[in-house]
């Protein structure tokens, strides 16, 4: 028995072996094979090269705000005349500034051969407005009765102490140019609402006296050129060659217009070339933003109290006022992002009548744009900034005379105000020194300024990215967080 | 059971267990599925170096300060050998289990996966199968393609042989072939003619050519057509209109005040070398470095303006060295994506992220440029000044002349200084009233600060000599002088003569002048006096300087690269007064200038001994800083000289002899009111004039010189221009090609260096740059960057093939095109089938020939040329074509501002790449067509299609002329019918004959035009109004509907599509 | 899954050879009856210890799949582990044939000795594994990965929703080709955010507005976020259907005809937040409508027929209501 136990045991023996030993690596080998019991893999289409470069079309989360009038004060407006008061400089009216505000601040090639540094005190008395009992000049008394619209920010600084580049700085987050500037991203980025008019839209005004501007300061960069800032010229035809020439009229050019989609269909069944068929959208375009813009050119349906409230320039093109009317109206009709510049803020003599004669020029049309906006119900959704490239010294440029003295240009610290589209009214945000020459609290890069903005039209400014030359490249470079402490 | 079989079945499966259990690991099924599709050999350049380079270099790339865990990717000896974090090393070739990679990008965990979240970067299913593959296969690393050297391709072998014309097509086919495409039939002899006229001369050939060619039955016609074209001169302009791009050439500086400059005359060398078809070799070498050739001729030294077309800062208040860096950064990255297509400028900052090009290497690069005579704020104001180093363009008949003057005033120099050592030995023993007589005979002005006159609200210092030239004072101090009261400076002090009626001398004028001088301390910097404009225009006129106390006399026409600098080795000591003298003897040489202290000669060291032209500054609109005549004191964005005092200051209007010095230094009398002595019209002082009026009336050009001793090159921390790291030499990138030992280490050698046989890339970017003039698209499409974020050669072995004909042909340009014009692939037809457009939906494989829109300057060019128009006056300085009033006007305040002077006459018809480029507002009808604003070297342009572009063909002024001289041509020209006249026009708009639809369909639109127009004359003459030139002797109402009927067809695709 | 399953009695099973291939060396060694070298139950306990290695070694191995521990160290562990149970089964066939010619083999000694040497160093490697913690790659609690996830994902969402605004509900999104149909017909739609299904729907680029158009909005009205027939005349349109657009938050008919009958549509409107009546003729009279819509904040005004007085009891009844009038 035993044998036959024996025997019976060997075999069960081996036989449980052969079956273990291969059943435990059979289920092994399976799994390390990595054949593993593969669902019929659906033969997806292996996903085309991902195509970096393509518009958002939509925002990444929900905006605060649709468009943008952005009233850039070029030549860099003296914080200290305007909304940053400083009842020091009064008091210490021509002594030198103290070397410590100074610190490593970069000084300008203009002053470098400067001696002393006198403290200069503001040309302008101050008093509060507004529920929150905020700071105002004396030269921007309309501003300053529209203070509980306003979110007035104290304490930008920017990198660059030149004109030029500083503005590109401001516009393009590089400081040469090369690069799109905020308007061109967003014109490529959320496209156009109303078809009939460009989704960027730039309008100058000199206010006398100031260093030139180039178009680098609207350019689209690398992105394709038709998201370039269209400059509405204050001569005869805003953009160039919108009207026919003499002798033509509307139903000639109908005509031709119809001539032409003839023929190029025609030649398209040889050719089969899609950019055919945009060409023919580029006309019927034409064709309709020929009747567009002169309608939005047109203020005789405006009513007179309404051009009362924007000064007595209104009317004139090339104004900063009729600008500013000319924004309300592109704005109602849904254009994205309108630029203007006023060039007349570069003050290094004779501040005291420069001031003056520039805040004569803006203070009441840049309110007169809010109020009018805000009473239309078309402020909740517009985002309206004013401000310039960098600030000014605290100290005086050139001889201390009352009439004479200047101040020189300054990246350590500068004002600038945003009102609707999402900012929280009626705040004053970030403090500056006794001197208004260093920030001390809630110091906003000029990135961290370009962030919140694409913020609040629903971009995320680190996502939203154009590859080229083999590099991501982003409005904000490589840094700028959004300042949430200015969101409504 | 026997022994073996239980081994059989026990260990056999034992040792399956071990072999397969070293290397597999589990792929999610997405990914198994890309996998599945992938081609069977996975090969390192075309498939993974995109991804690694796109999705991990950014932290795991060359740039070492930025390398995350300190892990490279790009070279398999990091990547093989970087034990990770797990234990694992990074990529173990063949070993998927042991590859940290692998379980790295397989992750889901935000914490671990790679790229990291943080990054925004993703690897798609497909790009994860691909490394997965590539590990399994070896993880086999190969050297990028571009930097290793091409080599000799023999053509491919193809089934279609009746079609190949020459060995380009054989590339060609065979890669159709491969995937089952066929090339396009040969396209119709008018469709032939009009492409080549237009890539090879920019503009539509002549309807007598296209009929000549079409009835040209001879076989070997259409090569003669291409060599016939290639002759033209318009292939010079052709040809520069694509090199001005690449050289950023524009009439204005770029920044702030966007000042214009003349720089035309290097152009016209562009138009020339092509037309003269210099080899491609010679011709980037003049460019580089024609300054540094062997006696360079005029015309390699004019080349050399290559380098100097970058934009330019001219604002007040800048810091100069850090334009200077930016202009030398210019030089780099332009070298980089001109001619070596290489995005040298990522690595100014920090290391390339992508492209082993560390930040050491590019200031390498950098060195080769950085030792350029030049200033960071170029010199402007009158037409005179050209920001230096310059070239003085004088023609042989100039060159003559100028020898012959100099051979004259040579001898007469020598006699005059013989006559003026004899005088000054007589001096010595002269009696005390000789010397005063001649003093009082040479006197011009004499101040002593004794006293101020009052005169209306202005204050004076008399001038002794009472010619009524008194010395206007502000803000002035006095001290306790030598005689009497001195002058003493603060920093607002100044005391002026009346400009323009004394002081103002000429370099050929003989001067020479004294003062006494007490200085308080050790100035750095000082100005005595001065009589020349401020720094920024040159300080055009003479000055005097204190420079750490050292005296500095100069005569400036454009400090310091037309200017004489002398300086005293004695320094003055502060607080005690000096008798100072120097005398000038209108020789325009260093040597004139002699200086004395306290009545003795002293020694003198020489700065810069180059003047060529006038130091007199006139007024311009542009310098806004006026001259102000012979000033004590303060000079506009100048240091003054605070608390120093001069006495007793005498001018005199010819030199001064040694005795005559000391009398002076001894303050012995002289009368002040003395016989004035007419200056000394001398045979020398003639010859002189003239010899300086010939200078002044040669044109300058701005070109590329090296100063003495080259600029030592600092590695630049974050690009920033003063924050100087270690210390480089010029070299070139190890990685792409070494410099080799024997060439010199300057602009020279690097040319060399680009030119050696075994480069791997200035070829290769060469005839890819050609190719993409012809095809619109290069065989490398960015073909400004061969590096490794570029895109892969559709093509390679035809790129190799094409870039070693071009060295071993002698780098002829002109042969390498007629070489791709006679492929059969150029003379495909561009129509295709809609099924062969979706097996090749972009073209890459050309089973077609290219459609795309002419570029700007071919478009207005040809609309002018079909009109008649078109000038084919060849080189000269800028015009200025059509353009909507007040534009510039918009930009700038400025009083100087550039007004748009619209060119009349033959210029408003030039050819586009004569017409003024300004950088910050370009002609809005090019600009609008993608012409770029050349602030940067671009070698590529979009091609945009916006409304803005209907609006300008449909209501441009010069378009609207141009229909209008088109119409007049098919009136005159086309036959008497209008349906002849129409088919002309067609022919002459289009290039081809029109279908019968197309011709029913003009006809219609004719007629609609002529009823519309019947009878309303002055709207007729309203749109014939239209333009600049009239039209006369021609039916206007015909004139009308046909012009209209021509802007119509100038509207259509087929006159703005390259077909 | 099975396999992890038997992964994880490694811990249990890799004990035994160690115990049983001991016992056996014990026995053949230091047994002072020298007889059992030769006896089959040492034979049979050489088996045991055999299979318990085979065993151990398997399901060692499976354990390793999961990859959690050091790849390197769990490499040596395991060729060990393969060396010995190898060894252990040559010890057992040369026992087996030492049993049939009854001497020790002379090469059976090495083997056995090679044998235990294995396993001692299979033994070490295994601790160093599981005991050496500290470089292998610290096992995360799976909690608190599993938690750290979890929040990532929720804030992801909220991102996407609304920042810093009301919170929305989140709509199921209408399919693109409805979308692209009411585009044709002129509609400028546009997504609130990528990925929502909200809509913002506009007539800006229409210069009249039919009934036949008006109706198709009916077809995505759950999805209308906001809706601006700003400066249309509306001639011939049944306005009733703007009641049925119920999640409807912003309408904007400024410049258009409409009056107070058309306020009387809005009144079950609760989500309405924006109501901008610039240059209406509403009045008065309408104010009553309005102040129904309960989630009512900012109604503008400007322009309109209502009185100064009505806006200003209205103002002093709801505070929390804005009324924009303009100056």
């Amino acid at each position: 028995m035993e044998e036959f136990f024996h025997r019976h045991f060997e075999n069960k023996r081996r036989e449980f072996l052969k079956g273990s030993v291969l059943g435990l690596g059979g289920v092994a080998l399976q799994t390390l094979m990595g054949c593993g019991s593969r669902k019929p893999a659906a033969k997806q289409a292996i996903a085309a090269a991902e195509e970096i470069n393509k518009p958002l079309i939509n925002p990444h989360f929900q905006p605060r705000a649709k468009r943008v009038i952005y009233l850039f004060q070029s030549g860099g407006p003296s914080q200290m005349e305007l909304f940053d008061y400083k009842p020091k400089l009064y008091s210490m009216h021509g002594q030198e500034i103290p070397p410590s505000v100074i610190g490593k601040n970069r000084i300008s090639g203009m002053v470098s051969n400067q001696y002393s540094f006198p403290l200069a005190m503001p040309s302008a008395t101050f008093t509060q407005h507004g529920s929150n009992g905020a700071f105002f000049s004396e030269h921007v008394p309309h501003i300053a009765s529209i203070a509980d619209d306003l979110c007035i920010v104290k304490s930008m600084f920017t990198e660059q102490i030149n004109h030029e580049p500083a503005v590109i700085f401001t516009q393009t987050g590089h400081q040469l140019s090369g690069r799109p500037c905020i308007g061109s991203w967003l014109s490529y980025g959320l496209g156009s609402m109303n078809e009939n008019l460009p989704s960027f839209i730039v309008m100058l005004s000199k206010g006398g006296g100031d260093q030139p501007i180039s178009n680098a300061s609207w350019s689209s960069g690398f992105l394709p050129s038709h998201h370039q800032g269209v400059q509405f010229m204050s001569a005869s035809d805003p953009v160039p060659y919108l009207s026919n020439p003499q002798g033509i009229d509307r139903m000639d050019r109908r005509r031709a217009l119809d001539f032409i989609k003839k023929m190029n269909r025609m030649q398209n069944e040889v050719w089969h070339d899609t950019e055919i068929e945009s060409q023919i959208n580029q006309h019927e375009m034409a064709y309709r933003m020929q009747m567009a813009i002169p309608s939005v050119s047109d203020l005789s349906d405006e009513p007179q109290h309404i051009l009362d409230m924007y000064g007595e320039d209104v009317k004139k093109p090339g104004t900063f006022a009729y600008n500013c009317i000319m924004a309300r109206r592109l704005a109602e009709k849904d254009v994205r992002f309108i630029q203007l510049y006023h060039l007349g803020w570069d003050h290094h003599g004779g501040l005291y009548s420069g001031i003056r004669r520039a805040t004569k020029q803006t203070d009441q049309a840049s309110a007169a744009l809010v109020k009018d906006l805000k009473q239309r119900g078309l402020l909740d959704d517009t985002l309206v900034i004013w401000g310039g490239e960098f600030g000014r010294t605290s100290f005086s440029q050139g001889s201390l005379t009352p009439e004479g003295f200047g101040r020189d240009h300054h990246p350590g610290c500068y004002s600038i105000w945003m009102a609707g589209g999402g900012v929280k009214p009626g705040l004053v945000y970030g403090e500056t020194d006794d001197f208004a020459h260093n920030v001390v609290k809630d110091k906003v890069h000029v990135h961290d300024f370009q962030a919140t903005l694409m913020h609040l039209m629903g971009v995320d400014h680190e996502q939203f990215i154009y590859k080229t030359q083999g590099r991501r490249y982003r409005l904000t470079d490589v840094s700028g967080h959004v300042v949430h402490g200015l969101l409504a | 059971m026997t022994r073996k079989s239980l081994f059989s079945n026990l260990l056999l499966p034992a040792c399956l267990f071990m072999i397969s259990s070293c290397g597999q690991v589990d792929m999610p099924e997405d990914v198994a599925a890309a996998y599945a599709s992938l081609p069977e050999e996975i090969d390192f350049n075309r498939d993974v170096k995109r991804i690694l380079s796109d999705k991990c270099f950014a932290c795991h790339g060359p740039d070492a300060k930025k390398q995350k865990a300190d892990l490279r990717l790009d070279i398999p000896e990091a990547s093989y050998t970087k034990v990770t974090e797990s234990g694992l090393k990074a990529i173990k070739p063949g070993n998927l289990r042991r590859s940290e990679v692998i379980h790295r990008i397989l992750s889901n965990d935000p914490e671990y996966k790679m790229p990291t979240p943080e990054s925004h970067l993703t690897l798609t299913e497909q790009e994860k199968a691909i490394i997965i593959k590539w590990i399994e296969q070896g993880a086999e690393y190969k050297p990028h393609w571009a930097f290793v050297a091409p080599k000799k391709q023999t053509a491919p072998a193809v089934s279609n042989k009746a079609w190949v014309k020459n060995p380009i097509d054989q590339f060609i086919l065979a890669d159709q072939e491969q995937r089952s495409l066929k090339p396009a039939a040969e396209a119709d002899r008018e469709t032939l003619i009009r492409r080549l006229s237009f890539d090879i001369r920019g503009i539509s050939p002549t309807v007598a050519e296209v009929d000549r060619f079409i009835r040209d039955k001879d076989p070997s016609a259409y090569e003669r057509l291409v060599e016939r074209m290639l002759s033209s001169k318009h292939y010079g302009e052709r040809m520069a209109a694509y090199w001005l791009d690449v050289a950023r050439f524009a009439d204005s500086h770029g920044y702030l005040d966007d000042k214009h400059h003349e720089v035309s005359p290097w152009r016209d060398w562009v138009v020339s070398a092509y037309n003269r078809n210099i080899p491609f070799d010679q011709f980037i070498t003049w460019q580089l470095a024609g300054d540094l050739l062997p006696k360079p001729t005029q015309e390699q030294v004019l080349a050399t303006g290559f380098n100097r077309m970058h934009k330019q800062n001219s604002e007040a208040g800048i810091i100069e060295e850090e334009f200077r860096v930016e202009y030398v950064t210019d030089r780099t990255n332009t070298l980089g994506t001109a001619l070596l297509g290489l995005t040298l400028g990522c690595a100014k900052c920090h290391d390339h992220k992508y492209d082993p090009v560390s930040q050491k290497d590019y200031y390498s690069l950098f060195a080769f440029f950085n030792s350029t005579f030049e200033k960071g704020s170029p010199n402007y104001g009158g037409p005179d000044m050209v920001a230096g180093p310059t070239l003085r363009l004088t023609t042989p008949e100039t060159e003559r002349k100028i020898g012959l003057l100099s051979g004259q005033i040579a001898s007469l120099e020598k006699k005059e200084q013989a006559r003026f050592k004899d005088e000054a030995v007589r001096l010595e023993k002269a009696s005390q009233e000789e010397i005063a007589r001649l003093l009082s005979s040479k006197l011009l002005a004499k101040l002593d600060f004794e006293s101020i006159k009052k005169i209306k609200d202005k204050e004076y210092y008399i001038n002794a000599t009472a010619n009524k030239l008194d010395a206007m004072v502000r803000k002035a101090e006095s001290g306790e002088g030598v005689k009497g009261l001195s002058l003493k400076y603060n920093d607002e002090t100044t005391v002026a003569f009346e400009p323009y009626n004394i002081a103002y001398f000429e370099r050929y004028d003989p001067f020479a002048f004294s003062l006494w001088i007490k200085v308080p301390e050790k100035y750095p910097l000082a100005t005595v006096f001065h009589a020349s404009d401020p720094h920024r225009y040159g300080y055009q006129g003479y000055d005097l300087l204190l420079k750490e106390n050292k005296l500095n006399f100069r005569l400036s026409h454009a400090f310091p690269h037309d200017a004489i600098s002398v300086f005293t080795k004695t320094a003055l000591e502060p607080g005690r007064w000096y008798h100072i003298a120097v005398s000038y003897d209108g020789s325009s040489k260093a040597s004139g200038v002699t200086f004395f202290i306290d009545g003795k000669q002293t020694a003198t060291t020489v700065e810069y001994d180059q003047l060529y032209k006038n130091i007199r500054s006139y007024p311009n609109i542009h310098k806004t800083n006026r001259y102000r005549g012979l000033v004590f004191g303060k000079r506009d964005l100048d240091r003054s000289m605070p608390d120093g005092e001069i006495d007793e200051f005498h001018l005199f209007n010819n030199q001064l002899v040694a005795a005559e010095v000391r009398h002076l230094h001894q303050l012995k009398p002289f009368n002040l009111t003395g016989l004035k002595s007419t200056q000394d019209s001398s045979h020398l002082l003639l010859a002189r004039k003239s010899l300086s009026d010939l200078y002044d009336s040669t044109k300058e050009v701005m070109v590329m010189g090296d100063l003495p001793k080259p600029r030592k090159t600092f590695l630049l921390e974050r690009g920033v221009y003063d924050n100087h790291g270690e210390e480089v030499q010029p070299g070139t990138p190890a990685a792409i090609f070494s410099f080799g030992k024997q060439l010199p280490r300057n602009r020279l050698g690097l040319a060399k260096w680009m030119f050696d046989p075994e480069h791997p890339l200035t070829s290769r970017v060469a005839v890819n740059r050609v190719w993409q003039l012809i095809f619109g698209r290069g065989l490398v499409n960015s073909s400004d960057d061969f590096g490794n974020q570029g895109s892969l050669p559709t093509h390679p072995a035809l790129l190799d093939h094409l870039a070693i004909w071009y060295r071993e042909n002698g780098w002829d340009t002109k042969a390498l095109m007629k070489y791709i014009f006679m492929s059969a692939t150029y003379r495909q037809s561009a129509a295709a089938s809609v099924e062969a457009k979706k097996l090749d939906p972009d073209n890459t494989w050309l089973t077609r020939s290219p459609r795309y829109r002419y570029p700007a300057e071919m478009l207005r060019d040809n609309a002018l040329q079909i009109a008649g128009l078109l000038s084919d006056k060849v080189g000269g300085p800028s015009v200025y074509p059509y353009q909507p009033a007040g534009l510039w006007e918009e930009l700038s305040d400025k009083s100087w501002r550039y007004q748009y002077l619209l060119s009349t006459g033959e210029d408003l018809y030039r050819k586009s790449i004569y017409t003024i480029r300004k950088r910050t507002s370009v002609v809005p009808f090019l600009h609008i067509f993608d012409a770029p604003d050349r602030s940067v070297c671009a070698v590529k342009r979009q091609v945009s299609s916006s409304p803005m572009q209907s609006l300008a063909l449909l209501n441009d002024p010069q378009f609207v002329e141009a229909a209008r001289f088109v119409a007049a041509r098919m009136i005159r020209e086309g036959g008497s019918t209008p349906e002849s006249q129409i088919r002309f026009g067609f022919r002459l708009i289009t290039g081809s004959q029109p279908t019968a639809r197309e011709a029913a369909a003009a006809m219609a639109l004719f007629k609609e035009e002529e009823n519309t127009y019947r009878n309303l004359s002055d709207k007729r003459k309203a749109l014939l109004s239209n333009g600049a030139s009239t039209i006369d002797g021609v039916d206007e109402l015909r004139l009308t509907a046909l012009s209209n009927v021509a802007l119509a067809l100038m509207n259509t695709d087929a006159f703005i599509t390259r077909k | 899954m099975i396999t992890s399953f038997l992964g994880h009695l490694h811990p249990i099973l890799l004990h035994l050879p160690i115990g049983i291939f001991s016992l056996a060396f014990v026995l053949f060694y230091f047994n002072p009856d020298k007889s059992v070298r030769l006896s089959k139950q040492l034979g049979f306990i050489l088996l045991l210890s055999w299979i318990s290695a085979i065993l151990s070694a398997a399901s060692g191995f499976l354990l390793n799949t999961s990859g959690e521990y050091n790849e390197q160290a769990a490499e040596t562990h395991q060729w060990l582990a393969i060396a010995f149970t190898i060894l252990c089964g040559c010890v057992y066939f040369l026992h087996r044939y030492i049993l049939k010619t009854n001497q020790i083999h002379k090469a059976f000694q090495p083997v056995f000795i090679a044998a235990l040497i294995a396993m001692v160093f299979t033994g070490h490697a295994g601790g160093s594994l599981t005991h050496g913690a500290d470089f292998l790659r610290p096992q995360q609690e799976e909690t608190e990965k599993h938690v750290k996830d979890t929040v990532r994902q929720m804030l992801q969402v909220a991102t996407t929703e609304l920042p810093n605004g009301p919170k929305l509900p989140v709509v199921a999104p209408v399919d693109t080709a409805l979308i692209k149909e009411l585009k044709a017909s002129g509609f400028t739609i546009r997504l609130l955010a990528e990925g929502s299904g909200w809509l913002d729907v506009s007539t800006i680029n229409m210069n009249t507005l039919t009934q036949q158009q008006f109706e198709q909005l009916v077809r995505i009205s759950a999805n209308i976020y906001g809706l601006s027939l700003a400066n249309q005349q509306l001639t011939g349109i049944d306005l009733k259907l703007i009641g049925k657009l119920t999640q409807l938050r912003r309408l904007d008919i400024r410049n258009t005809p409409l009056g107070d009958s058309f306020l009387s549509v809005l009144s079950n409107l609760e989500n309405l937040e924006y109501l901008n009546l610039v240059g209406t003729t509403v009045s008065d009279e309408g104010l009553k409508y309005i102040v129904q819509l309960k989630g009512l904040r900012k109604v503008y005004c400007w322009n309109s027929q209502i009185s100064v007085e009505a806006i200003n009891n209205l103002k002093l009844k709801y505070p929390q209501l804005s009324i924009i009038t303009g100056l």
